[in-house]
């Protein structure tokens, strides 16, 4: 039986690519989830959509972890809300196990539920304040049919054991325990059913740093013990990259990049993670000083009225070194792969693999401290030093 | 962190969030203050037969005009000779009757609406607001006078015309916690668990909206005092008019404040010491039940 | 009994100001509440800031990184804050614990002035943020409304706001996030004060938003001489932008050292701890996550010893009983501080796939 103590040599184990022969467990094809707007006097007209999901094709396999990372507006929440089917799709398909359950309602929802599961993020928010834990863990059983009286008591004690939290948490309620120990309850909860997939939104953006370490390896080590499929969203890059298997870059509704974990950081194929990837602060100083920062400029614009063609395309570097081509403006990029296991939908990925080339040198050269003025003598194709920087404007694109 | 060290850290007593709120409460000098006020009247309503001196229905004009504080009649005794005090204490019995019916009924049916309205939505919601609207935009005190004058004076025809005043209210006010409960993380995390229906709205959504529906019946209460009052101020009370009732004690007796003060003073007194009760109970309430106050 | 020995030591430890210091902090004492539900907040922190130097706060919620801020410019919550008589805090050759509200209420913007995490609340919805910059500029400097205008333009086009001149007539609402942060920046820096306190300035903001904040802020602090204290939890922003960095944990500072020496060498057990616990996106290959475990503690009710006692992997009995002075670290760079009986080793913590030079 698990206890709380968990052994900090296992490592996370990520995988690359998920080794042939495992099954698919969910696939999304062309979903789209879209929000519309209404206005009007007297009788409310449609008057256009809040495209928060714009074409999604996606396939997760068993026991592997697909994270999910963007900023705000870039429809990850959404997106799993629609794959447990708390909000209806607009378009598209959602296959779980093979079973097509995008319009799935009344009996077939609620056996469903049973094996798809979520983690909320706001540990405060997501329990009920007025049920006691024990009441809160014993619910979904009861819900199902599951188990009952004597036998549902046990497994109560059982999953607060899994996660950590005393017995005699079953008489508490919520506003009793901390952030994390809520955070933990939450967890049991979603497991109360024994699901095959857990759909995490942000399990640990609201916990202090030195518990969203504990929370980590729990859902790490709850994974291994119960084979669990995981789609873990969060905006924290890091925690997404150490957790997943493969990471998924979301950019206003679409899927920009796909991509195993491991190679997030040392080679995105797509300008929009290259940037994002470059603004992620790293507590290392020296790393913090050899970086070269892609600053992007303006703001992300509105999910309402996307811009045509590329969704980055007002925004992006790339497009701006390579003096504006048409293309991005006028043709939607399609998701496609580049290497293998790894996809981004950009129709100049080519040159950006060009560029990465020469980021290896810079980054040997880089290796001596001192050697910041080398760079630009290295480099003879217009990519400057970054640092210092003078006054940043959103309308500066710094290129590295 | 390990389970004993978590154990430790709870050993006190679990506290439920009503008590919590309840702790707090009693603390709170408002509700010290509208707690006893009201106390005082429901003691005095319950017990009226043992703490009344006389009958409060008979008289003899021979005991017309007694001033207070002389004797045998603490509080005087009006034109019919009847002991005011005794008519005071009987009067909170038929005052408190009529404000906790007619809010009872108000809070019943208007939390019924209320669910349904916020719960089921889409056109049940949109009928049943717009009857709520329609209801709302008719003065309080004027619906009361026409229901009262349509189905006829007596106690529980009052209660029912101050009901009327009420469920709008209530059903707004459920119907509004509701509306914001349905996004609450975890409402959503039942929904995603596989909880549906009744038992979502009973287990899940009303017992967390139930704080701001006992302020609004303890401020119901309040007006529910001062409405029965005026009903029977405007001639509109029980029928009997040996009846004590404050309001139509008030009616009856305004007229001789210069020559017998006392007798409009101590109905008056009552009406608003019992109403202002309510009010500083209602406040009270309102601070120790929000959540954002808690330890 | 334990804190008058507590009391002693730091403040014996600390001495006076160093020379060139431009801020002095001593023994600040912060309590909320009082009797039973008293909580201490901070508890006698001691530091000093160089002029044109940035220094950055870290710590978890709760550790009274942001209350301690407050407390350098006067706005902590009148009743309910309690701030002790012996704290003594130095700006500029003045004591301002002793300063009237009026003296102080003009250093603030001035002298000092503060740039909060979430610009929403910070900025007034109701008044265009034209109006708010030169209200500053009017009210300190006296200047006349055209001029000020000019003024605020300059400021706007300095933080890097498009189409400045326009953007004046428009409310906080009408802009992003991250264009509200840099109002409030443009707002902190308009009377040119010597030190600027930035409070979570990109918590609540987009990682690539975050990344044009804390550049602007850097090439605007290097500019104009500014001195600068980052408060924040993540560790990553305070290694690419400060140059000293403190570490607070239930109150106390429990380290301060340079950017190079708290991230190389840590000598803290809660600072290692920290860096252990930490994913990184760098990492080749995914790194243990080692927690520390426990929760951090309840500050209403007084702690004996070590707050961090409970969850510290070095913890010896002497721990639990006598809270360690804040001092100067064994084998490590001068004025690399903590406050630790058992220090951590110091073995280096080797980030994953880079070689030490």
């Amino acid at each position: 039986m698990a206890t709380a103590a968990l052994d900090p040599a296992q490592t996370t184990g990520n995988k690359a690519e998920p080794a042939p022969g495992d099954a698919v467990l969910l696939e999304l094809r062309g979903l789209k989830v879209y929000f519309p707007i209404k206005s009007g006097l007297i009788i409310d007209r449609h008057v256009g959509d809040l495209q928060a999901v714009d074409g999604v094709d996606l396939t997760v396999h068993r026991g592997e972890t697909v994270g999910l990372v963007g900023e705000s507006g870039c429809g990850k929440s959404t997106l799993a809300r629609a794959v447990i089917r708390l909000y209806d799709p607009t378009e598209g398909t959602i296959l779980f196990d093979g079973a097509d359950i995008t319009l799935a309602k009344g009996e077939q929802l609620r056996r469903l539920r049973a094996r798809m599961q979520m983690i909320f993020q706001d540990p405060y928010a997501s329990l009920n304040p007025r049920m006691t834990i024990g009441s809160m863990l014993e619910e979904p059983m009861r819900v199902h049919g599951l188990r009952r009286g004597r036998e549902a008591q046990a497994e109560v004690r059982r999953l607060l054991d899994i996660v950590g939290l005393p017995p005699n948490a079953i008489n508490r309620y919520p506003h009793e325990f901390s952030g994390g120990q809520r955070q933990r309850a939450g967890i049991a909860r979603a497991l109360a059913v024994r699901p095959q997939f857990i759909a995490a939104d942000e399990p640990v953006s609201a916990l202090d740093v030195s518990i969203q370490a504990q929370i980590v390896n729990l859902l790490a080590q709850l994974q291994r013990e119960f084979r669990l499929t995981y789609l873990f969203i969060a905006h924290d890059l890091s925690v997404v990259r150490h957790i997943s298997d493969r990471i998924a870059v979301m950019y206003l509704g679409r899927v920009v990049e796909l991509s195993p974990a491991i190679d997030l950081y040392r080679g995105p194929l797509h300008p929009y993670t290259h940037a994002l990837v470059s603004a992620v602060p790293i507590a290392d100083p020296r790393v913090e000083k050899a970086r070269r920062r892609i600053i992007l400029r303006g703001d992300v614009p509105s999910p309402v009225n996307p811009p045509s063609g590329c969704r980055f395309h007002t925004r992006c570097w790339l497009r701006r070194e390579l003096n504006d081509p048409e293309r991005c403006v006028t043709e939607d990029p399609v998701l496609r792969e580049l290497r293998p296991g790894h996809a981004a939908a950009c129709h100049f990925a080519e040159d950006l693999i060009q560029v990465e080339h020469r980021r290896e040198l810079v980054k040997a050269a880089s290796e001596h401290s001192s050697a910041v003025e080398t760079l630009d003598e290295d480099l003879s194709t217009g990519v400057t030093q970054v640092e210092p920087v003078t006054p940043s404007r959103p309308d500066e694109v710094l290129p590295h | 962190m390990t389970a004993t060290a978590a154990t430790a850290q709870l050993e006190e007593r679990s506290v439920g969030l009503w008590r919590d709120a309840f702790s707090r409460l009693i603390r709170h000098p408002g509700a010290i203050t509208g707690g006893l006020l009201v106390l005082l009247v429901v003691f005095l309503a319950i017990f009226a037969p043992w703490i009344a001196t006389h009958d409060p229905m008979r008289g003899s004009l021979a005991d017309s005009y007694i001033p207070p504080f002389q004797g045998e009649f603490l509080f005087g005794t009006n034109i019919q000779g009847q002991d005011v005090f005794s008519r005071i204490v009987f009067g909170a019995r038929l005052t408190l009757g009529i404000a906790v019916l007619s809010v009872t009924i108000g809070v019943l049916v208007g939390v019924i609406l209320g669910a349904l309205a916020g719960f089921l939505k889409g056109w049940v919601d949109a009928l049943i607001m717009r009857a709520v609207d329609i209801m709302l935009s008719i003065p309080g005190l004027l619906l009361a006078i026409a229901v009262v004058a349509w189905l006829g004076r007596g106690v529980t025809q009052i209660a029912i015309a101050i009901a009327l005043i009420n469920i709008p209210i209530f059903a707004r006010i459920l119907r509004g916690s509701l509306l914001a409960l349905r996004e609450a993380d975890y409402v959503i995390a039942a929904r995603s668990v596989g909880v549906r229906g009744s038992r979502l709205l009973v287990r899940h959504m009303l017992p967390n909206a139930m704080g701001p529906l006992i302020v609004q019946a303890t401020l119901a209460l309040a007006t529910a005092v001062i409405d029965a009052a005026a009903l029977g101020f405007l001639g509109l009370g029980p029928p009997d008019p040996r009846t004590p009732e404050w309001g139509t004690m008030l009616a009856d007796t305004y007229r001789f404040l210069a020559r017998a003060p006392y007798l409009a003073f101590f109905p008056g007194i009552a009406i608003m010491l019992t109403v202002l009760g309510f009010n500083l109970l209602g406040d009270a309430l309102r601070e120790s039940l929000d959540p954002r106050l808690r330890r | 009994m334990r804190l008058t020995v507590e009391t002693i030591a730091e403040s014996e430890i600390t001495g006076p100001s160093r020379d060139d210091a431009m801020l002095s902090v001593r023994d600040l004492r912060i309590t909320f509440g009082s009797g039973k539900r008293m909580v201490h907040a901070v508890n006698g922190v001691s530091y000093d800031l160089a002029p044109r130097e940035t220094l950055g706060i870290v710590g978890e919620s709760g550790c009274g990184k942001s209350v301690s801020a407050l407390a350098l410019m006067r706005l902590l919550p009148k009743p309910a804050a309690h701030v002790a008589p012996t704290t003594r805090i130095e700006f500029d050759g003045v004591e301002l614990t002793e300063l009237s509200d009026g003296s102080m209420r003009r250093k603030r913007g001035a002298e000092i002035a503060m740039i909060f995490q979430d610009p929403m609340t910070s900025l007034n919805p109701s008044l265009t943020i034209g109006r708010q910059l030169t209200e500053v500029l009017e009210v300190h400097r006296k200047m006349r409304h055209r001029d000020a205008r000019d003024r605020a333009v300059a400021l706007l086009e300095m933080v890097g706001i498009p189409h400045a001149g326009k953007r004046l007539n428009d409310y906080p609402h009408q802009f992003s996030g991250g264009m509200r942060q840099r109002v409030m920046i443009a707002i902190a820096l308009a009377l040119e004060p010597k030190l600027l306190i930035a409070d979570e300035p990109t918590t609540a903001l987009d990682v690539t938003i975050q990344a044009q904040i804390l550049d602007l802020m850097r090439s605007v602090v290097t500019d104009r001489g500014t001195a600068l204290i980052l408060i924040t939890h993540d560790l990553g922003v305070v290694a690419g932008i400060c140059v000293r960095v403190m570490v607070m944990y239930a109150g106390h500072i429990v380290e301060e050292a340079t950017t190079a020496e708290l991230f190389g060498r840590p000598r803290h057990p809660y600072t290692v701890g920290l860096l252990r616990s930490i994913p990184r996106l760098d990492e080749e290959r995914p790194d243990v996550l080692v927690p520390i475990e426990g929760q951090p503690p309840d500050l209403s009710r007084p702690i004996l010893g070590c707050p961090f006692a409970p969850r510290c992997f070095n913890v010896q009995d002497r721990c639990r009983e006598e809270m360690p002075p804040l001092a100067q670290a064994p084998d490590a760079a001068v004025g690399h501080r903590i406050a630790c009986f058992y220090p951590a080793e110091g073995e280096r913590l080797v980030p994953s796939g880079f070689e030490h030079a």
